[in-house]
């Protein structure tokens, strides 16, 4: 059989090197995104506006995501439930960065990268594709084996690709701009996934389905927030901000605009730093098992902090231009990812310490609201924040995206105070570990037998 | 749709990708093994955007440097020197080659950091005036754009009745303080007595919109056999770092007699750092090889999918459950 199928106890290899290269347009798809920055700087100035309207993806998460994986639990159609998600979500997204690169004026482009959001998070369903087509006890080589690939191709395409935005090559037939192929790759790449998804995958009905609910997002939201014991694990996840959102589109125009480093620069910014994560990230996982989990994020926590002030000081105080050289920034950006790191991979097994086993679905969704929401609020923040800042310090129509940093400074300060609260709170035992709890009676049992 | 009919849709789509990949860079590599390639400098920057067309055929700075003392430091240099070893040009050390590389020939934003950090390395006890006085010289503001150039001075030669050889002079000015405040700046430009447009407050290759691309004008050959050429390569904000004006570069010529642009890897360039020397490799390597490699990775990935589906049909596993 030639087509790969859902619901399968156990999957050749072959398709599992299909379902690897499936997620291909997705991380294509993402990195053209992640210029949509540099095609909204050509018409808009204002950080606080292009970081407002990139920051309707992560709304979309909320809005879009859930009510299509909600929805595509309870729905059967003749190709699936799905599949039809995943379809639409990658021919209209194809569409919309086809149109991109030649919108003349922000009414034409703004609408498009607000549409290839929202179709984005449309597409959020091909994740649990994935995860029906290949069974439990293959998932974890599936996943090492793309993480390898996708680092690697990500790296490569910055490298060969992003540093092309800007350039443009003359031929008979016409001109092809940088921006032009750089979107028109994801375009290909989007279309070959959805053809292959439609002819070569299919979806085999779940012997018992779901039944039919009423959706609302007031039902959402009331069944998240109802479960008083979740409310300690939301209160942890707010701590992870400083790891997941730290400035978001403003650091490209930073390293851009203020810096004025080129996009290339930016690749090799990520290749450097990428190679040393990729070398140092075992030995993370070494220390990350022999040391108490709260003290792994409280000292993470205190690092970020330590490093956004001295990386301030180091470049407002110390560099007599105010530029940093490649290599700090890289430097600083490679410190960082480590207590990313260091902080992630605590942060994780800690959440589920608190999680009763009952409410683990309802815990899961919560965490993404309340992710979403996070970095909905500090995205808008940061981008308002440097508009306010720049109009009382710069020059009119120049801006201080440095000046972040400051609010960044702020955010760590609030980000210890809740997280030191939390811990306290766990110390004296307000916040009962329900995860750990449940644990526990089945190791005596254990024992006792 | 058939069975066999859907198992060809990736390898050809597969053996599309390759063959315009390799039609890409055919005549490059063929010619380049046949006979090489010959050498070629960029005489010319075409900067063509919003209905206008400039020629520029060569810049020239000079840089002042005056502190409580009078002047402390002058220095004028040519676009076309910027490629070239100057042994006196890097022998000064009281202006570090970083600084002189700006302030000779990078953007505002690079000159006013460069006075800066001059500022703070002397140390200065009065604020220090760092005056750059940029001339352009060329052909500008054409209404179209011009195809043919006269090989000595790069007229457009299809446009001789209108294209007027001309100047465009702009000066920037800072007063830095040891704390490294740019206290002060002032912006001349003076094409034609013309003012600058505000929002503009750069040099001629800077702080343009996204709709004014640059591209190089190259010469190669000798004698009669001297030919000047405009690159099929373009770059907007900025000329690309690969064809520097008055830089070095590589030229192949196909047996249809097109002239195609390559970069010259050894050429020389601003004092720079293992990374910023990588990035500028980068740059020059793929703005010519990208879209090439870029087509032949896609056909490569849709080669393996083919060949997993065909194996697929050929060879059922028997591991399904």
């Amino acid at each position: 059989m030639f087509r790969i199928e859902t619901q399968h106890r156990r999957i050749p290899w072959r398709w599992v090197i299909i379902v690897g290269l499936l997620t291909v347009p997705g991380v294509l798809a993402s990195f053209a995104a992640s210029n949509f920055t540099f095609s909204l700087r050509k018409f808009l100035t204002n950080p606080a506006l292009i970081n407002g309207i990139l920051s309707l993806d992560v709304a979309f998460n909320i809005l879009i995501a859930t009510t299509c994986l909600y929805l595509s639990d309870r729905i059967w159609t003749k190709r699936g439930r799905r599949v039809p998600f995943i379809i639409a979500a990658w021919l209209m997204m194809a569409v919309c960065y086809a149109i991109i690169p030649f919108a003349n004026g922000p009414w034409v482009l703004v609408p498009l990268v607000v549409m290839a959001l929202a179709f984005m998070d449309v597409g959020a369903t091909f994740q649990t594709l994935t995860m029906e087509i290949v069974p439990p006890h293959q998932r974890g080589r599936m996943s090492a084996m793309n993480q390898i690939v996708l680092q690697i191709l990500i790296i490569g395409f910055i490298v060969v690709v992003g540093g092309r935005f800007d350039e443009s090559v003359h031929t008979e037939a016409g001109v092809m701009r940088g921006e032009t192929f750089l979107y028109w790759i994801a375009v290909a790449a989007l279309l070959a996934g959805a053809v292959l998804v439609w002819f070569f995958v299919r979806e085999r009905e779940p012997a018992q389905p779901r039944p039919a609910e009423t959706f609302s997002l007031r039902t959402l939201f009331g069944s998240i927030l109802a479960d008083r014991r979740l409310w300690p694990v939301y209160l942890l996840a707010m701590c992870q901000l400083p790891f997941t959102t730290p400035l978001g589109p403003i650091e490209q125009l930073l390293i851009t605009e203020q810096w004025g480093y080129s996009k290339q620069d930016i690749g090799t910014n990520v290749l450097v730093g990428g190679l040393v994560n990729m070398a140092i990230l075992p030995f993370i996982g070494l220390i990350a098992d022999k040391v108490s989990r709260v003290k792994m994020v409280g000292f993470s926590l205190l690092a970020v902090f330590v490093f956004h002030i001295g990386y301030y000081v180091f470049i407002q105080f110390v560099l007599p231009d105010r530029r940093p050289e490649l290599w700090h920034i890289i430097a600083f950006g490679w410190l960082m990812s480590m207590c990313g790191l260091f902080a992630n991979t605590a942060f994780l097994p800690l959440l589920f310490d608190y999680i009763p086993r009952d409410s683990m679905g309802t815990a899961q969704a919560g965490l993404s609201v309340v992710r979403s929401i996070n970095r909905l609020i500090t995205m808008n923040m940061m981008g308002m924040w440097v508009t306010w800042y720049s109009a009382l310090v710069m020059p009119p129509g120049r801006f201080d995206y440095f000046s972040a940093f400051l609010l960044l400074v702020i955010l760590d300060v609030v980000t210890i105070a809740l997280f030191g609260w939390f811990a306290w709170q766990a110390r004296r035992g307000r916040f009962p570990a329900y995860g750990r709890m449940m644990d526990e009676p089945a190791k005596g049992a254990e024992g006792a037998a | 749709m058939k069975d066999p009919v859907k198992l060809a849709i990736f390898p050809l789509l597969s053996a599309i990708f390759l063959v315009a990949a390799a039609a890409w860079t055919w005549e490059i590599v063929a010619n380049l093994r046949r006979d090489g390639h010959r050498p070629a400098q960029i005489v010319g920057m075409l900067k063509a955007g919003a209905g206008r067309f400039d020629v520029v055929r060569d810049v020239e700075r000079e840089v002042v440097i005056a502190g409580a003392g009078g002047v402390e430091w002058r220095r004028r240099a040519n676009a076309r020197e910027a490629a070239l070893p100057d042994a006196e040009f890097r022998a000064e050390d009281n202006v570090p080659a970083d600084v002189r590389w700006a302030l000779l020939f990078d953007d505002a934003g690079a000159v006013e950091r460069a006075a800066q950090r001059l500022a703070r390395r002397w140390r200065v006890t009065e604020p220090l005036r760092v005056t750059v006085t940029e001339t352009a010289r060329g052909y500008f503001g054409l209404a179209q754009k011009p195809e043919r150039f006269a090989l000595e001075n790069l007229a457009p030669a299809d446009l001789a009745e209108t294209a007027r050889f001309n100047e465009v002079v702009t000066r920037l000015t800072f007063l830095c303080a040891q704390d490294g405040t740019v206290r002060d700046r002032e912006i001349v430009r003076e094409p034609d007595g013309a003012a600058i447009r505000p929002e503009r407050a750069d040099f001629i290759f800077a702080g343009e919109t996204w709709q004014v691309e640059y591209r190089p004008i190259f010469r190669f050959g000798e004698g009669e056999a001297a030919r000047v050429e405009l690159s099929d390569i373009g770059r907007i904000f900025a000329p690309s770092r690969a064809y520097p004006l008055g830089g070095r570069a590589r030229v192949v010529l196909t047996p249809q007699g097109e002239a195609i642009l390559l970069p010259d890897l050894g050429t020389g360039e601003a004092p720079q750092g293992a990374l910023a020397w990588f990035s500028a490799k980068s740059e020059a390597i793929f703005s010519r090889w990208a879209y090439p490699l870029v087509l032949a990775a896609f056909g490569c990935g849709f080669g393996l999918l083919g060949a997993v589906l065909i194996s697929l049909r050929l060879w059922p596993s028997r591991r399904l459950e």
